[in-house]
């Protein structure tokens, strides 16, 4: 069940940067499970994951994930 | 298990987990494969029960992807959503085992039970609850 008030930006954001989910997810080091998990919204990724997945994308923390 | 690389405290406690669990298991299948059997002969439920036991043992040491392993772990098994899964399936194991203990406190004002034949099937539901849990959040995770 995503997490109500967290709106996650991390599908469009990999689209974006031509990922699949496989891909990412070997680049973050984790399963693509958990990616797709956190695209989901079921799964809210650990700091240290979050910042992986911004640093591998290119972008900043607030850009994946944000309040509503 | 030597790899020829200094070992680090997670290797040596990981070492020690195993040594201690594989002597505990294996006396509680020695055990059991000698004290629960009908007048002193082994039962083929006796050696089934053995057998699986040990099994249980060697599966765990070779291929857990947690701490109780022999072989390094995975970090792409071992990731934080299969250790989140496995926090709440250990969650649910524990409520079921509960549930199941409050049922046979009411099962016992009608029928008397008693501990030796509860809590196997204590211990069977816990680990199921535990297992189906897990197996629904891993399963949620691919779609």
């Amino acid at each position: 069940m995503p997490e109500p008030g967290l709106r996650v930006r991390l599908k469009e954001m990999r689209m974006h940067a031509g990922l699949t989910q496989a891909e990412l997810a070997v680049r973050v080091g984790v399963s693509r499970k958990t990616i797709n998990t956190v695209e989901n919204g079921v799964f809210i990724p650990s700091t240290l994951l979050a910042l992986k997945l911004a640093s591998v994308l290119d972008r900043k923390v607030e850009d994946l994930f944000c309040l509503d | 298990m030597s790899t020829g690389k200094p070992q680090t405290p997670d290797v040596r406690r990981r070492a020690l987990l195993i040594a201690v669990s594989v002597m505990l298991m294996t006396l509680i299948a020695v055990y059991s494969a000698f004290t629960d059997n009908i007048a002193g002969s082994w039962a083929a439920l006796d050696l089934i029960r053995a057998a699986a036991l040990l099994f249980l043992v060697l599966v765990l040491s070779t291929r857990s992807t947690t701490s109780f392993t022999m072989n390094r772990r995975d970090p792409v098994l071992d990731d934080e959503l299969s250790r989140a899964n496995r926090a709440s399936a250990a969650r649910y194991g524990f409520w079921s085992l509960m549930l199941g203990l409050l049922l046979s406190f009411v099962i016992n004002l009608w029928i008397p039970v008693e501990l030796a034949q509860a809590a196997p099937v204590l211990m069977a539901l816990g680990a199921a609850g535990a297992t189906l849990r897990f197996v629904v959040l891993e399963h949620a995770g691919d779609a």
